[in-house]
């Protein structure tokens, strides 16, 4: 008897501390993946009780989560859209911008390739599919491939508005679903061209200047770097507890310098 | 410190339309060094994202209204008026003189039903069916008074021809001209086919446009008779600036078929034998009306007086109706305003001389006031108006008509002094 009193007590215990655990459900943007990763990683080491769970699938699909209350924090490498506000609102849900950082969106090569620097116009043509071979634009007699992300991608929309002004990706892009899987097809693809947050940039790949700027911090805040853009943490209204307590963190010094160890832009 | 300052940022650029001199503000504080350039950034952009959730919402509850609806404007205008009326027969015999207090009433709707369709509903008070005056005497023991359809048409823009559009049913006047030929309140039925040819000086800057109207108005319809009386009204003109002086000008045509030999209170039951030359104990029309018209308005010069600015704006009608071995066939008006009213405390002054003869154009056709409405009349318009508040305007006229004897054998002095509230 007393046995078995004990055991239902340990068993109230544990199922106590259990829910005494405070959790986070963060779920979108692959570009954001790594900050929030990295800074939930940092803080759970501080923090044993707080659970910090992270998922990728784009930027789309964080803030989808959102909106249906499947997630505290949705990651985001571009603003929410309207629809999205006012679906959201009709759900109950008011997403709230918290900018964590900024990037810019880095246009990548092969490493072989001779070509350095494109102009804005030279990247709408190659999107577009007006540009077709390396050597229309002072490069080798190559094919161009074209490499994007998929239309879920935050950083598909903001590339999309930025660089190409709303054109039409060709049709014979290769859809990548991740920035790091553009990043390999370039990496291993002679004629390849393609886009990543400035976080996936490693030296597996080309950095090419886009009209005379590379991405670094000082030309994305000096706005000299076309393709710059803030990177989102969107909440269900004011964040409180557990999650502002996180969003204090990452907007912290110290968090900030975890942003920038992961290859993006720091706000301090 | 930073915290409260960067609380009080987002809030002064969420919340107010200076975001522009607040941005400058943010530039300011991150060069005296109180923000890094990345937190002005996050205060602009989260701001930005803020205001723009605002929008989207507030666009969120205007969809919920059917398209139709959110493209529909109400527009309404009330009028109270005193009238008097000093009478002389040219014969020396005696008439009376006239007071009336008078009250105008419009109000309808225009909606755009798609991209390419508009429809448009107006009522309007009137003592009857005269086609010229929606006014309403107040008498008759406080009866309640009639309301009208002053208006009830459709348009349809082509896709195919830009500045193309077709208007069928009761419209708004669409030619140009002064009250000599078409009264301000008369409302034409029938079908029109306009065209407009904009006038582009620079790519972005119209300076005016070219148009060319063309309809068929039915006038009567005589269910004993196969040939309907008509009008078939084409005007060309030109609205906008020359020099960037406002100019408008036109020059139309009324043709109207099968006048002749109608009796006037068919035609028009209301208002007739107001001067035409009638015929025969149930007074018929003598005569058709081919009716050639000109107009011009023109602004040349602005006076400045403080801060307001007060055109001078000078025009002129002249009509001739065509049809042979008509005597009195011609009518013209000139006569200027002194600016403009519009906005509250605003005025203008205006001043015309108009003499019609009594077959110039059709009875029923122009202004309603001058001369007790009608044509065989010449003399002078005195008249003023004074914005009250930005949508209201007290007024004085003052007519002085002399009959030309062939038809009116009456002059009529008319006082007039209104007020006038559009919304």
């Amino acid at each position: 008897m007393f046995k078995k009193i004990l055991m239902v007590m340990t068993g109230l215990t544990l199922a106590l501390s259990a829910s005494a655990q405070q959790e986070i459900i963060m779920a979108g943007s692959t570009t954001v993946l790594p900050v929030a990763q990295k800074t939930a990683e940092v803080l759970m080491s501080k923090h044993p009780d707080v659970k910090i769970s992270v998922r990728g699938g784009g930027s789309g699909v964080g803030i989808t989560a959102l909106i249906e209350k499947n997630c505290d924090i949705a990651n985001s490498s571009r603003p929410i859209k309207d629809k999205e506000i006012q679906t959201a609102a009709g759900k109950g849900v008011n997403p709230k911008a918290n900018v964590i950082g900024l990037d810019g969106i880095a246009v990548i090569l092969h490493p072989s390739n001779p070509v350095s620097g494109l102009t804005a116009q030279q990247i709408i043509g190659i999107y577009t599919g007006k540009i077709n071979n390396w050597s229309e634009v002072g490069g080798s007699n190559l094919k161009i491939v074209v490499v994007s992300r998929d239309s879920a991608s935050g950083t598909f929309e903001a590339f999309n508005e930025l660089a190409l002004k709303g054109g039409k990706v060709r049709p014979d892009a290769l859809m990548q679903a991740s920035n790091q899987a553009v990043a390999t097809t370039v990496a291993q693809t002679p004629g390849a061209i393609g886009y990543v947050g400035m976080g996936y940039i490693s030296d597996k790949v080309k950095v090419v200047a886009v009209d005379n700027a590379v991405p670094s911090k000082e030309t994305v805040l000096s706005k000299k770097y076309k393709y710059a853009r803030p990177l989102f943490m969107y909440t269900d209204g004011e964040p409180k507890g557990i999650v502002k307590e996180y969003l204090d963190f990452v907007i912290s010094k110290e968090g900030q310098k975890l942003v920038e160890e992961v290859g993006f832009i720091g706000l301090k | 410190m930073r915290r409260l300052i960067i609380t009080l940022m987002v809030f002064l650029v969420a919340g107010f339309s200076f975001a522009s001199e607040v941005e400058r503000l943010v530039d300011k504080l991150v060069e005296k060094g109180v923000l890094t350039q990345g937190e002005a950034y996050k205060i602009l952009a989260e701001a930005e994202e803020e205001a723009r959730k605002q929008e989207a919402l507030a666009r969120k509850d205007t969809d919920k209204i059917s398209g139709w609806i959110k493209n529909t404007k109400f527009k309404g205008d009330i009028r109270l008026r005193f009238e008097n009326a000093e009478m002389d027969n040219q014969d020396g015999s005696s008439i009376a003189d006239r007071d009336r207090t008078r009250i105008r009433f419009r109000w309808g709707f225009d909606t755009k039903v798609n991209d390419r369709t508009e429809v448009g509903l107006r009522i309007a008070t009137g003592d009857n069916t005269d086609p010229t005056s929606a006014n309403q005497t107040f008498t008759k023991g406080f009866s309640d008074k009639n309301i009208w359809l002053d208006r009830a048409y459709l348009k349809y823009n082509f896709a195919s021809i830009q500045n193309l559009s077709f208007t069928a049913g009761k419209m708004a006047n669409p030619f140009l001209s002064t009250n000599l030929v078409w009264s301000g309140d008369l409302n034409p039925e029938g079908l029109l086919l306009k065209k407009e040819f904009p006038l582009k000086k620079e790519e972005e800057k119209e300076m005016g446009r070219f148009f060319v109207s063309a309809g068929y108005f039915p006038v009567y319809e005589d269910k004993d008779s196969i040939t309907d009386p008509y009008m078939i009204g084409t005007q060309l003109g030109y609205t906008g600036t020359i020099g960037e002086k406002p100019f408008k000008a036109a020059i139309a045509y009324y043709d109207y078929e099968d006048i002749k030999g109608q009796k006037a209170s068919s035609i028009s039951p209301d208002f007739y034998n107001k001067g035409n030359t009638l015929y025969g104990a149930d007074k018929r029309y003598q005569y058709d009306y081919d009716i050639l018209g000109a107009y011009l308005e023109f602004s040349p010069v602005e006076f400045s007086v403080g801060e307001r600015k007060i055109p001078l704006t000078i025009y002129g009608d002249y009509v001739r109706n065509l049809y042979s071995s008509v005597d009195g066939d011609t009518g013209f008006l000139y006569g200027f305003r002194l600016g403009k009213v519009k906005e509250q405390k605003t005025w203008e002054f205006s001043y015309d001389y108009r003499r019609l003869e009594s077959d110039a154009v059709l009875e029923f056709m122009p202004d309603g006031s001058f001369s007790e409405g009608g044509t065989d009349a010449k003399g002078h318009t005195f008249g003023f108006r004074y914005a009250t508040t930005d949508n209201s305007t007290l007024g004085i006229s003052y007519m002085i008509a002399e009959g030309l004897g062939t038809n009116k054998k009456r002059d009529v002095n008319t006082l007039q002094i209104d007020y006038a509230i559009s919304f």
